[in-house]
Formats: C-alpha cells, sequence, structure tokens
C-alpha cells in the first residue's frame, strides 16, 4: 500500500470524525468553552468589576479637588463640560459616581460653610467602588478646608508584585481546557463512539490498519487543539518572544493529549464509562492551572501532574518570554511523556487485533 | 481440482477457558457459495473474524487467496468485502455519505454510487439519513457497502437475519448474481432453506467443531430420509397424517396399505431438509 493511499485514508476518517461524529461535542468542549471563557475572563478584567472605581467631574469653578484626587492614583476620573452629559455618562454605567462641583467649592470650604456636592450614582455599581470616590473626595475636600485629619492611611500591599494579575491566573485554565477537551476527549470519544456502534469493526475490514485509524483519531484531536490554540494566543496577545517555538511546543502537547485520549478510548468501550472516568480524573488534569490560579502554592506539586507538562512551558513562553533555554527541561519531560504513552498505546493496540 | 480462495487450517481461537473454535479445517474454492450453518454461539461469527483479519488464531492459520491473512492482512482485505451480522453503518451520514466514506478508505475512485444504490433498492432514499432507514433498508446499505470495490470473496454473515420477505430475497438475488461474476461468497447462517437455495456446500458447525461438511444434496443422501406424507380421513372425519419412509424394502407395501386402508385426502413427498440432518448429527436445534 502507497504512503498516499494511506494519507488519504487517514485524511477519508479525520474528515468524517470532524463533519458526522459528534460536532456538538467537539463545538462545545474543545470550542466554544475555552472561548467563551476567554472572552468572559477579558470582560470581566476590564470590567469595573475588577478594575479601578471610575469617577466623572463637572467643575463650574476651578476647584483643586480634580487635580488632588488625581494625584492619589486610585481612581480614573473622567472631566466633563457639560452636567447633562455627566449625568448621562453615568446613566450608561461609564462611571461608578458622577460629582458636581459647584463654583467657588474650594473657598466655601476654607470659610467652613458646608458647600454642597451633587453626586450621581450609577444603580449598577458595587457599593464598594462608590464607597471608595465618595470617601476619597470627602478625604480631599477636608484637606482643601485645612482640617486636619484624624488618622493617616497608608496602604501596603505585601509581595503586590509576585501575584500575576487575574487574567494571566486565569489563561492557564483556559490552555488547558482546550488540550484535555479538544486534544484528549475529542479523540477517546470518537474511538470509543466507534467501538460502541460497532463501526470500526467494518473499517477495520478495510485495507485500513488499525495504526492508521488511531492516528486519523489523534489527528482529529490535535488539530482542534492545535488551531484552538494559535486562536487564544491570538485573543490574548500572548505569542511570546519565540512563536515557532510555541507553536511547536503546542503541537507536542496536543501529541501528548491525544495519545492519553487513544489509550483511554483503547480500554473503554462505552461512552457513558468513558464521560465517568474524565469526570473522575478532569480535576487530576486540570489541576496544574489550579497552581497557576493560586501562586501562592508550592510549584513542585504541580510538577507531580502530567498535564503540567503540556501545560507549563505553553504558558511561560507565552506570558513569561521564556525562552528554549527556561523550557527545555518540561519540554524534555514532556517528549519522554510521549514515548511512554506511545509504548503503551502500541501495546494495547496490539492486544485489538492483529494489525495493529 | 479447482483453486483454492480460502484454506483453514485447524482454526483454534478461545475467550478464555472457553474454546470458541476448536480445531477447525475447510477449503473453499474459488466461486463457490459456502455456507457455515450452526446455531448461535457455535462460533460461526468468531471463525469469520478470523478470516477476515480481525482476531488472530490462538492456533492454526487461514489463507485467502493463496496469502497468509495474518500476514498480509491489507492485501487480501483490499480484495474481500464483509458483511457484519450487527448494523454497523454511521447512522449520522446519509446511505451515499456511507457508500462515499468506505469507497475512499478501500481506494475505488470511478465508483458509479447511484447504480449501486438503485441495485440494492435504495433508489430515493441513498441521500436520507441512515437513522431513517428500516432495517431492512440498513441490511441492504451493508450489502451495498460490502460490493462497492467488487471483492472477490464475499463474506455475509447472517444477512437475511430479522428482515422483510422482500428485502431478504433481494439480498438472496444479489449474492446469487455475486456468484454468477465468479465470486466466491462465504455465507454464515442459521437459516437452513437458505443455505439449501444458495449453497454449492454447507458446513455445520457446533461448539466450535464442523460436524459435516458436503453438498446440501450429499447431506440430504447420506443423513436423511425421504418420506411419502398423506393426509387421510379417519374417525369423525377427521383429517390425520400418516408418514410412509421411502427407499425401503416394504415401502410398496405400505404405500398401497394406505390407499387400500384409507381414503386419502392429500399425498405428497418430503425430503429431509438440512435442520433435520442437523438435528440428527448434533440432537440440537438450530436457534
Amino acid at each position: 500500500m502507497s504512503l498516499a493511499s494511506r494519507l488519504a485514508r487517514i485524511v477519508a476518517v479525520i474528515r468524517k470524525d470532524m463533519l458526522y461524529s459528534s460536532p456538538g461535542l467537539i463545538l462545545i468542549f474543545a470550542v466554544l468553552v475555552p472561548l467563551i471563557a476567554t472572552l468572559v475572563i477579558s470582560a470581566v478584567v476590564d470590567s469595573p468589576v475588577l478594575g479601578e472605581p471610575r469617577l466623572g467631574l463637572f467643575d463650574q469653578g476651578a476647584s483643586q479637588l480634580p487635580e488632588r484626587l488625581a494625584e492619589r492614583g486610585h481612581l480614573t476620573i473622567t472631566h466633563y463640560e457639560q452636567q447633562d452629559a455627566l449625568r448621562d455618562a453615568v446613566l450608561r454605567g461609564d462611571h461608578e459616581v458622577g460629582a458636581v462641583l459647584p463654583e467657588g467649592l474650594d473657598e466655601a470650604l476654607a470659610e467652613d460653610e458646608e458647600p454642597t456636592i451633587t453626586f450621581y450614582i450609577w444603580g449598577e455599581s458595587l457599593e464598594s467602588q462608590r464607597e471608595i470616590v465618595i470617601t476619597s473626595i470627602e478625604r480631599e475636600a477636608r484637606i482643601v478646608a485645612g482640617q486636619e485629619l484624624p488618622i493617616e492611611v497608608t496602604i501596603l500591599q505585601p509581595e503586590r508584585q509576585e501575584i500575576p494579575p487575574w487574567e494571566e491566573r486565569l489563561f492557564p485554565l483556559v490552555v488547558i481546557m482546550v488540550i484535555v477537551y479538544g486534544g484528549m476527549l475529542i479523540p477517546a470519544t470518537v474511538l470509543v463512539k466507534e467501538k460502541q456502534a460497532e463501526t470500526l469493526m467494518a473499517l477495520t475490514a478495510t485495507p485500513m490498519s488499525l495504526a492508521q485509524l488511531l492516528v486519523a483519531k489523534g489527528l482529529a484531536g490535535m488539530i482542534i487543539t492545535i488551531v484552538m490554540g494559535v486562536v487564544l494566543l491570538g485573543i490574548n496577545d500572548a505569542f511570546g518572544p519565540q512563536p515557532a517555538l510555541l507553536i511547536g511546543v503546542i503541537i507536542l502537547s496536543a501529541l501528548l493529549a491525544a495519545e492519553m485520549g487513544l489509550v483511554l478510548g483503547l480500554f473503554i468501550s462505552d461512552v457513558v464509562t468513558l464521560y465517568a472516568v474524565i469526570e473522575a480524573i478532569g480535576i487530576l488534569l486540570l489541576a496544574p492551572a489550579l497552581f497557576y490560579l493560586f501562586p501562592q502554592l508550592p510549584d513542585w506539586i504541580a510538577r507531580l501532574f502530567p498535564s503540567y507538562y503540556m501545560l507549563a512551558p505553553i504558558i511561560e513562553m507565552s506570558l513569561h518570554d521564556a525562552v528554549w533555554a527556561d523550557i527545555s527541561g518540561d519540554v524534555a519531560v514532556l517528549g519522554g511523556l510521549i514515548v511512554a504513552i506511545t509504548i503503551l498505546g502500541v501495546w494495547l493496540a496490539r492486544r485489538m487485533g492483529p494489525r495493529g | 481440482m479447482p483453486e483454492n480462495a480460502i484454506v483453514a487450517e485447524n482454526l483454534v481461537y478461545r475467550y478464555g477457558d472457553l474454546v470458541a473454535v476448536d480445531g477447525i479445517s475447510f477449503e473453499v474454492a474459488k466461486g463457490e457459495i459456502f455456507s457455515f450453518l450452526g446455531p448461535n454461539g457455535a462460533g460461526k461469527t468468531t471463525t469469520v473474524s478470523m478470516l477476515i483479519g480481525q482476531r488472530r488464531p490462538h492456533k492454526g492459520r487461514a489463507f485467502l487467496l493463496g496469502k497468509d491473512i495474518t500476514r498480509e492482512t491489507a492485501t487480501i482485505q483490499a480484495q474481500i468485502g464483509v458483511c457484519f451480522e450487527v448494523t454497523n453503518l454511521y447512522e449520522e451520514m446519509t446511505g451515499v455519505e456511507n457508500l462515499k466514506l468506505f469507497a475512499r478508505l478501500f481506494g475505488v475512485k470511478d465508483l458509479d454510487f447511484n447504480a449501486l444504490i438503485e441495485r440494492v433498492g435504495l433508489a430515493g432514499r441513498a441521500r436520507d439519513k441512515v437513522s431513517g432507514y428500516s432495517k431492512g433498508m440498513k441490511q441492504r446499505l451493508m450489502v451495498a457497502r460490502s460490493l462497492l470495490h467488487q471483492p472477490r470473496i464475499l463474506f455475509l454473515d447472517e444477512p437475511t437475519e430479522g428482515l422483510d420477505p422482500v428485502s431478504a430475497e433481494a439480498i438472496r438475488n444479489i449474492i446469487l448474481e455475486e456468484h454468477e461474476r465468479g465470486v466466491t461468497v462465504f455465507l454464515t447462517t442459521h437459516d437452513m432453506q437458505e443455505a439449501d437455495r444458495l449453497s454449492d456446500r454447507v458446513a455445520f458447525i457446533d461448539r466450535g467443531e464442523i460436524v459435516a461438511l458436503d453438498t446440501p444434496h450429499n447431506l440430504k443422501q447420506e443423513y436423511g430420509q425421504r418420506m411419502v406424507v398423506a393426509e387421510v380421513r379417519g374417525a369423525e372425519d377427521r383429517l390425520e397424517q400418516r408418514e410412509v419412509v421411502m427407499d425401503q424394502p416394504d415401502t410398496p407395501d405400505e404405500l398401497q396399505a394406505l390407499f387400500r386402508e384409507h381414503e386419502v385426502v392429500t399425498i405428497h413427498s418430503r425430503e429431509a431438509t438440512l435442520e433435520d440432518i442437523f438435528i440428527e448429527i448434533t440432537g440440537r436445534e438450530l436457534a
């Protein structure tokens, strides 16, 4: 049998799996879930829930309050020329609080006249965000009024610089989902479904060998994983300093995931059992992402999980600008795991029939 | 002596401690329709799966078209067609999509799918999803799938089981057409009438062993009894059945006595069926 005819058979089975063998599952777990998760994370990180409180200001005079608030640096301040424009912006949710500073505010404060500041409050804002804004204005107003503050607040953030922002902590979870669900679950599911429907018997009664069939199943998962991996890196602008190497590492991770999926598929004979197993071991597969989510946890524990070696090189290159020298050790372990799972897979396939 | 399409030599297959196929040997000539008959669990399907390269025999060897199936599996599989006992089609695909997939796997490029579909009586339903097909339609599609690469040997495992008479007859006609084309047909069935009608030779398999192998005619000659069966009017005008065994020294006298002593209403001869012979040989029924 020529190489071309073998490739043609593999392509035919991949095409069949992509088009017909549970596209719903592929769409949901390997594509939709990671995409939605990425978009949700981006939206949440950029939203007022986790960002700085936003203050809209309309100053009818020339108060020093806006400048003093800006110097504090913990508010996002926008200035308006019209009171109506400020009110409309707050109504739209552009700011948690809009403040109208009356003409002669600073003088009135200095003379202890208790001037009125009008606040517009966005109804859907968090109370904590509103309190930060209003307390900050009240504090600066006291200073302008020449009052002594009863306490001096100094904010210290221990080890602040060692804890990465939320989007960086959540990104590994999305990446491992793509690898596990795309790379592993798709080959396992399509193989088990073929066994359950006994179509595997029909396929292996053709000149296509079981080995070629397993390659086709594995490639279906790998293609989805690689494409989704590149898409996610694109969305997050996280190709790192060596994009080609990064894609190479993604291919290796997808290969290991696909092999693990095929081994599962060879062991298990029905889809219900497969999903039960995936549910049971899912937390172990996703566990390395939890160590990025909670960086306080010791790194050495994450290294006990095989899926760590699928995830870590990708994350280090994409988020922390790691280069080959930084990840070569983990990639070597990844290669070792690929060899070990290949040997296990070949042994299992040979047990299934004379054509492994 | 005709060239053999299939040669099985002392095939053995076990499931744990259970010996499913226990040292069977046989030969099937090119162009022959060979039927493998036996009750469920006799070892028919296991034998077929060894012959088509899906199970490696624990002992013995099988040659198809002169090649060892365990050594040249892909080469042989390109020349055989298999229609399985279980329905194993892609239900979410249409009939023609199923055929196109397998045409790609067999490397068939210039197949007239419409002609093939029409031949198995599925014209007009080829672009419907298989999940909407009746059992008979699915079976016809599986037969079409087994034929699309014009195989030299056709394995049909219970191809008409549970089918309506029209579908069953359509499949039997296809088997005969393929036989005319010179294809070797290995038919596995427990339908004795079908085997009797279609087969050049039959093998009885029971508990993993071949207990008889010959042409249906020779088996009937060797094991069966010809009879005359008559309905006669008995007491109170009731119809009663009388049987006279043929080919015995006193058969003429018994027949004369039948007509002399009774009012004969109907009379006909009856040959032994393959089922009768199987029961006589094994002491077991087929079903």
